[in-house]
C-alpha cells in the first residue's frame, strides 16, 4: 500500500558547520569539530586513515570509529598533519547529526589550515554557541540543559561544576517534565469530561484535582526559592570590603585570600584603588573587591581611590563592613556606610582582637553603626588568623552556596528560568483562586495551562506542543469516543 | 460539450453542500459535481449532529448563513444537551436526525437555488488555465466544466477501500462507488496524498431487538436548535419527535470481550492488512477491548437512523471485524439475542491531502484557485467537514469574483481553530474538533456565535440586512438586560439569606448590585427574575446562558484577553505569502526553512509553526516592520 510521510524538513537544504572545539592557542592537542549533513563526507575527504578509507556511502563509512591517519589538503595531496579522527553519525551523536572530530595537534597556523581545508570542501564556520543550539534543536537536550553547557563552561568553582554538571544530566529539565506531566494529567482528566461527556461523565475528584495543583505549585515554590542562590553560583557574587581607613580591610582581604595580594603600610591612605580577587567561598564564586578608606581627603590620589571605592559599591551584592576592636564605632565607621543607604546587605567584622581582645557588645556595636540587631557580626584578627573559619563560613552563609549543594534537587540558575517558574506559580495561583470560587473547569483550567506553558517555555517546548499532550494523555489513558 | 461557471465544487457531501450555497450566497454560479444525485450530504455513520466542539462548529456555520444547523433542526429526532454540569462555554447542543430526511432537505435546498447546477459525473481530472492556475475540471465522460475557482470535497471516497474481516473492496462507504481518477491527477500536478482510516458499526434492524432488555435515553425536552430564529419559522420537523424513543443504550460484558479477544486475529487492522493511520478519537470495539483490559464493559447506544427505515445504529461498536464475528459480539449484548445485522461494520481507507498543503483559506498553496475542503483535508465528521466547505466556498467564490480571500481567526471562532490547525499543524490522524483546541474556549460559545460572527457574515454578504439585525437586537436586548441588572439592588433578607445558603454561596450582609449575585457559580438568571422582581424581560434558554456566561466570565475573559491581546494584535500582523525566508536576516535556517515550507499568513500563524523559536519570531517581526516601512 501507498505509504507517503510528509517530506522531512531535513531534507531541505541545510549547513554543515566547523569550529576549533579546543581553546585558540598552542596546545598538544586541537580539536576540529564538523556536524551537519556533509561532516563524514568532508571528514573523509581530508582524512585517510592509515588503514585504508571506506568507500564514502559504505556502511562502515556511517559507524562509529576512532581511527588513526593523515590529514591531508585533498587538493595538492600534502599531508598537513598525522593525527585522529572520530566519526558519530546521527542521530545518537551530541547534535544529533552526522558529526565528526579531527584531532590534530595543537597550533593556530596549523588548525586554521585545517579549518580553511573544510570550508573549502563545503562546511560554513559555526556560530557562537551553534553546536549545543542544533543538540536543543533536534531534541538532544532541553533549553535548560543547552543553559547548563554555558555554566558548565563558565564555572568557576568546584560546586558550581557539580551543578552545572547535574543540570546538564538533566536534573531541572526532568523535574519539570514530571511537573508539566503531573499538570497534564489533571488537565486531561478533566478535558475527557468536556470533550467526551458520553464516555466519561464524572469529573475527576475535587480533593484530587486541588491536592495535584497544590503539590506542583508548592514544587515550583521550593525551586523559585534556589533561584537567588543559583545564580549566584553560576554567575558569581561581589563582595565588597568597605570601612574608614586603616582598620585592616586589606589584611582581611588577603587573608581571605589566603596570599599577600594587596600593600598593608601603617599609614592611612595606603591601598590607592579597588583591588580585587576572584575566590571560592562555599562552592560560590566570589569576587572579593578591596576599596580605598572611604574618608574626606586633599590628595588627588585618594579621591580617584575613593571615586573606584563608591563604583565598587554600585556593583556589590554583599558589603563586608569593617571596624576596629575596641571604642565603639564613630562617624568615619559610618560613613563608609553612608553611600549605601543600607540597599546591601552586611556582615560586620570587628578586627584586630590581638590588640583588644576584651568582647564587645554586639548589639552596641550594631547600635552605634546604624544597623538592624541581626546584621550577621564577626569578631577576627588578621594578624592572627583567629576568627576566620567563623567567617568564611558566615559569608558562605549568606551567599546561599552550601545550602544549595545540600539540596539534591534541581536548581534554577539563569533569570530566565526564574521569570518563567514565576509565571507557572502565578498561573497556578490562579487557577487555585478560580477552583476554590467554585468557577466552572474551563475557567480555572485557563491559569492550569498558563502554568503548564510556563513551564514548556522553561524547557524550551511551545503551548501547542502543551496542548497536543493534553490530548494525548486523554486518548491513553481514558476509553473515549466511538 | 463544456459549461462555465464560477466555481466547480466536486462532491456533494457536507463539505459540498455548504461550499456550494456559500459560493452561491455570495452571488457566484456554482457547477456541483457528484457521482450520485441519492448520496447527497449522507451520513455514513452515527446518525447524530453536534456535541461539544461539532456544536460549536454548527452554530458558527449558521451563524455565517450556512445550512447544516437549520437541516438539522428540521430532521431532528432527538435532542440532547451535553455538558449541563458544567460551565455555558463547554455545554453543546446534540441533535439526533433522520439521515433520509437531512439529506432530501439538502437536496431540497440546493435544487431551490438557481445558481447551483448539479453535475452527475466523476472528476477526472484538473484544468489549468493560461496562469497555470486551476481552471476547472475534466469529467470521466469527458466533459469539460470550466471555472475560475475548484473546491475538491470528496470526503472519503478517494481510493476509498473498504475492509471488513479478510476482504478488500475498492468502494466508498455505504457501497458507494469510489473515486479512482482524480488522485492520479492531484498527485500529477504535484500534491502529495496520504492514507487515513476510519470505520463504522454494524446496523441492525430494529425489529429484531428486545427492548424489554434496553434503557431508553430521552432526550431533552428544551427547545433547542441550531439555526437562528429570526428567518422565518423554524421548519417543525418533517417528523416531529414524538413519545416514541429513538435511542437505547446498553454494555458489552464478558462474552463480548471474550468473544472480540479471541478473534484479533483476524482483524485487519490487527493482521497488517489496514496501514493507514486510525483516529484516536474513534477507536474501534477491538481496539478499545485491546488497549483498556481492565474495563469490564463499554457503552453501546442503538440509534434510529430514519423513521423511513429500519435500520438501528449502534453506536460504540465501531469494527472491522469478519460479519460472523460481529454477529456474535452483537449477539452477546442484553436485548440483541436475536439481532439481525443488516450492514455490517467496516473499516474504510481513502486518500487525504498530507499537511502543509493548505492555506488557512483551504486553498491549496500549490495551484491558486484550487480550494479544499472536507475528510479530504484530514478531518473527521461531518461538521467539520460542512465548516471547511464554508470556508472553502467563501474564498473560491471570492477569487472567481475579484476578491481576497477571508481568514476565520482562532479567536473569534472555532472556524478560525479549524482552519489554522490544519494549515500550520501536521496532521497525523483524522483531525477531530475538541475543545480542548481552543485556547480561547471560554469567549467562543455555543450562545455567542451570531453575536460574534454576524457583522463579519453580514460584511461579506452571507446574510442579509433583516438577519443583521435581528442579531443586533439580540445583542441590545443582552445589553439592556445586562444594564437593568446593573442598576437593580438586591436588598439583603433573610429569606434571601436562607436561599443563598442552600445555594451553597455566602449570605449578604448589605443589598447588592443583582449583577454581582449573578456573576456567582450556582446563581442563574431565574434567580434574578424571583429577587429582583418585576420588569425583568423573559429571555429564551440561549440569550439566559449567554447573560450567564457574561457575567460568570467576564472577569476571566478580560484577564486572559488583555495576555491575548497584546499578543493578538501581534499575532494577527499579516505575512506576505511570497516572502523569501532565506533572505531575512538573522533568522536561523531551521527556521527559514519550516517557514518557507508552510508560509504562514499571519505572524501568530508563523509562531505555531514547528521549528520557529521566540527569538526567530522577533528576528521575523522586527524585519516585516522595516519591510512594511519602505514600501
Amino acid at each position: 500500500m501507498r505509504e507517503r510521510l510528509p517530506p522531512s524538513l531535513g531534507e531541505l537544504a541545510r549547513d554543515t558547520i566547523v569550529a576549533l572545539a579546543t581553546p585558540p592557542g598552542t596546545g598538544a592537542i586541537a580539536v576540529v569539530r564538523l556536524s551537519g549533513p556533509h561532516a563524514l563526507r568532508i571528514a573523509y575527504q581530508i582524512f585517510r586513515p592509515v588503514s585504508g578509507s571506506p568507500p564514502p556511502h559504505s556502511r562502515s563509512s556511517r559507524r562509529r570509529s576512532m581511527r588513526y591517519g593523515r590529514i591531508t589538503d585533498p587538493k595538492c595531496g600534502t599531508m598537513v598533519d598525522q593525527g585522529l579522527l572520530l566519526t558519530m553519525p546521527g542521530p545518537k551523536s551530541f547534535t544529533g547529526e552526522d558529526v565528526a572530530e579531527l584531532h590534530c595537534h595543537g597550533g593556530e597556523l596549523l588548525v586554521n589550515r585545517v579549518l580553511e581545508i573544510c570550508i573549502g570542501l563545503g562546511a560554513r564556520p559555526a556560530a557562537r554557541g551553534e553546536f549545543t543550539r542544533r543538540a536543543y534543536l533536534n531534541g538532544r537536550i532541553d533549553l535548560t540543559q543547552a543553559e547548563a553547557v554555558a555554566s558548565l563552561v563558565r564555572a568557576e568553582t568546584e560546586q558550581g561544576l557539580r551543578l552545572a554538571a547535574r543540570q546538564l544530566e538533566g536534573g531541572l529539565g526532568q523535574e519539570l517534565c514530571g511537573l508539566l506531566r503531573r499538570l497534564s494529567g489533571v488537565a486531561a482528566a478533566v478535558e475527557a469530561t468536556i470533550d467526551f461527556p458520553d464516555d466519561e461523565s464524572e469529573m475527576p475528584d475535587g480533593e484530587w484535582i486541588r491536592s495535584e495543583l497544590a503539590a506542583v505549585k508548592g514544587a515550583l515554590e521550593l525551586l523559585l526559592a534556589t533561584a537567588d542562590s543559583g545564580r549566584r553560583m553560576a554567575e558569581g557574587v561581589n563582595i565588597v570590603i568597605v570601612g574608614r581607613p586603616n582598620v585592616g580591610k586589606s589584611s582581611i582581604f588577603n587573608r581571605l585570600l589566603g596570599r599577600r595580594r594587596a600593600i598593608v603600610d601603617e599609614h592611612p591612605g595606603t591601598t590607592r584603588d579597588v583591588v580585587e580577587a576572584r575566590l571560592d567561598l562555599g562552592g560560590v564564586p566570589v569576587r572579593l573587591m578591596d576599596t580605598a578608606g572611604l574618608r574626606e581627603s586633599d590628595e588627588r590620589v585618594e579621591r580617584r581611590g575613593m571615586a573606584m571605592t563608591e563604583g565598587a559599591i554600585d556593583t556589590g551584592d554583599l558589603l563586608l563592613l569593617v571596624v576596629e576592636a575596641g571604642p565603639l564605632p564613630g562617624p568615619d565607621d559610618r560613613r563608609a556606610l553612608a553611600g549605601v543607604g543600607g540597599a546591601l546587605p552586611c556582615l560586620v567584622v570587628v578586627n584586630k582582637t590581638d590588640v583588644e581582645p576584651a568582647p564587645m557588645d554586639a548589639d552596641e556595636v550594631r547600635g552605634a553603626l546604624g544597623l538592624e540587631p541581626g546584621t550577621p557580626l564577626v569578631a577576627v584578627s588578621a594578624l592572627t588568623g583567629a576568627g576566620f573559619t567563623e567567617l568564611e563560613s558566615d559569608l558562605a552563609g549568606l551567599t546561599g552556596g552550601p545550602a544549595l549543594l545540600a539540596r539534591d534537587a534541581a536548581v534554577l540558575t539563569t533569570a530566565r528560568q526564574e521569570r518563567a517558574i514565576r509565571a507557572g506559580v502565578a498561573g497556578l495561583e490562579k487557577a487555585r483562586t478560580a477552583y476554590e470560587a467554585a468557577m466552572p473547569a474551563e475557567v480555572w483550567l485557563v491559569g492550569t495551562y498558563l502554568a503548564m506553558d510556563s513551564l514548556a517555555q522553561a524547557i524550551g517546548r511551545r503551548s501547542d506542543e502543551v496542548r497536543e499532550q493534553v490530548l494525548e494523555e486523554v486518548f491513553a489513558r481514558f476509553c473515549v469516543g466511538k | 460539450m463544456s459549461r462555465r461557471y464560477d466555481v466547480v465544487v466536486v462532491g456533494a457531501g457536507h463539505a459540498g453542500c455548504e461550499a456550494a450555497l456559500a459560493a452561491a450566497r455570495l452571488g457566484a454560479t456554482v457547477g456541483l459535481v457528484t457521482m450520485s444525485e441519492r448520496c447527497v450530504a449522507s451520513m455514513p455513520c452515527n446518525p447524530a449532529i453536534g456535541g461539544p466542539g461539532k456544536g460549536h462548529l454548527v452554530r458558527e456555520i449558521d451563524a455565517m448563513g450556512g445550512a447544516m444547523g437549520v437541516i438539522a433542526d428540521g430532521a431532528a429526532l432527538q435532542s440532547r444537551l451535553l455538558n449541563t454540569g458544567k460551565g455555558p462555554a463547554v455545554q453543546a447542543l446534540r441533535l439526533l436526525t433522520d439521515k433520509q430526511v437531512y439529506s432530501q432537505s439538502m437536496r431540497q435546498k440546493l435544487r431551490a437555488e438557481p445558481r447551483i447546477e448539479m453535475v452527475a459525473g466523476e472528476a477526472a481530472a484538473l484544468v489549468m488555465d493560461r496562469d497555470g492556475d486551476a481552471g476547472g475540471v475534466t469529467l470521466a465522460d469527458g466533459r469539460a466544466l470550466g471555472a475560475r475557482a475548484v473546491v475538491l470535497a470528496t470526503g472519503v471516497y478517494l481510493n476509498s477501500s473498504v475492509v471488513s474481516g479478510s476482504s478488500r473492496l475498492r468502494a466508498g462507504p455505504d457501497g458507494a462507488r469510489p473515486a479512482q481518477l482524480l488522485p492520479k491527477a492531484l498527485e500529477e500536478a504535484g500534491l502529495r496524498l496520504g492514507r487515513f482510516k476510519t470505520g463504522t458499526s454494524p446496523r441492525v434492524d430494529r425489529r429484531s431487538v428486545d427492548y424489554g432488555e434496553l434503557r431508553p435515553e430521552p432526550g431533552t425536552s428544551l427547545p433547542l436548535q441550531f439555526g437562528h430564529r429570526f428567518a422565518g419559522s423554524s421548519a417543525p420537523a418533517a417528523t416531529a419527535p414524538g413519545e416514541d424513543p429513538v435511542c437505547w443504550a446498553t454494555y458489552t460484558n464478558e462474552t463480548t470481550h471474550r468473544i472480540i479477544a479471541g478473534n484479533l486475529h483476524r482483524s485487519p487492522l490487527f493482521d497488517g492488512t489496514i496501514d493507514g493511520a486510525g483516529p484516536r478519537h474513534c477507536p474501534s470495539i477491538e481496539d478499545k477491548v485491546h488497549r483498556f483490559p481492565n474495563r469490564d464493559r463499554h457503552p453501546v447506544w442503538l440509534e434510529r437512523e430514519s423513521m423511513s427505515s429500519d435500520l438501528l445504529y449502534v453506536l460504540g461498536l465501531s469494527t472491522s471485524l469478519p460479519v460472523d464475528v460481529q454477529s456474535a459480539m452483537l449477539r452477546s449484548l442484553p436485548g440483541l439475542s436475536s439481532a439481525e445485522i443488516v450492514r455490517p461494520g467496516y473499516a474504510i481507507e481513502y486518500d487525504y491531502l498530507l499537511s502543509g498543503q493548505l492555506f488557512p483559506t483551504m486553498e491549496v498553496k500549490l495551484l491558486r484557485g484550487l480550494f479544499a475542503a472536507g475528510q479530504i483535508c484530514g478531518t473527521s465528521g461531518y461538521e467539520e467537514a460542512a465548516a471547511l466547505g464554508l470556508i472553502a466556498g467563501t474564498n473560491a467564490a471570492r477569487r472567481a469574483l475579484g476578491q481576497e480571500p477571508v481568514v476565520w481567526h482562532r479567536s473569534e471562532s472555532y472556524l478560525g481553530v479549524l482552519a489554522d490547525d490544519l494549515a500550520t499543524r501536521s496532521v497525523s490522524e483524522p483531525y477531530r474538533m475538541m475543545t480542548a483546541r481552543a485556547e480561547h474556549r471560554l469567549h467562543l460559545r455555543h450562545s455567542n456565535a451570531d453575536l460574534r460572527l454576524a457583522s463579519l457574515a453580514a460584511e461579506l454578504g452571507m446574510i442579509d440586512r433583516a438577519r443583521l439585525a435581528a442579531v443586533s437586537g439580540r445583542q441590545k436586548l443582552l445589553a439592556d438586560t445586562k444594564a437593568a441588572l446593573m442598576l437593580s439592588r438586591v436588598m439583603r433578607s433573610e429569606d434571601l439569606n436562607r436561599e443563598l445558603v442552600a445555594l451553597g454561596t455566602t449570605p449578604l450582609r448589605q443589598g447588592v448590585r443583582a449583577w454581582s449575585l449573578l456573576k456567582r457559580p450556582r446563581i442563574g438568571y431565574e434567580h434574578m427574575c424571583a429577587w429582583v422582581g418585576e420588569g425583568m424581560p423573559r429571555l429564551g434558554h440561549d440569550d439566559r446562558q449567554e447573560l450567564e456566561a457574561m457575567a460568570k466570565y467576564g472577569g476571566y475573559i478580560r484577564q486572559q484577553e488583555n495576555l491575548l491581546s497584546r499578543q493578538g494584535r501581534t499575532a494577527m500582523r499579516p505575512v506576505p505569502a511570497e516572502l523569501d525566508y532565506t533572505k531575512v536576516p538573522g533568522l536561523a535556517h531551521r527556521a527559514a526553512a519550516h517557514l518557507g515550507e508552510v508560509r504562514p499568513l499571519t505572524l501568530g500563524q508563523a509562531s505555531r509553526v514547528e521549528g520557529v523559536t521566540s527569538a526567530d519570531l522577533s528576528v521575523l517581526a522586527g524585519y516585516l516592520r522595516e519591510w512594511r516601512r519602505r514600501r
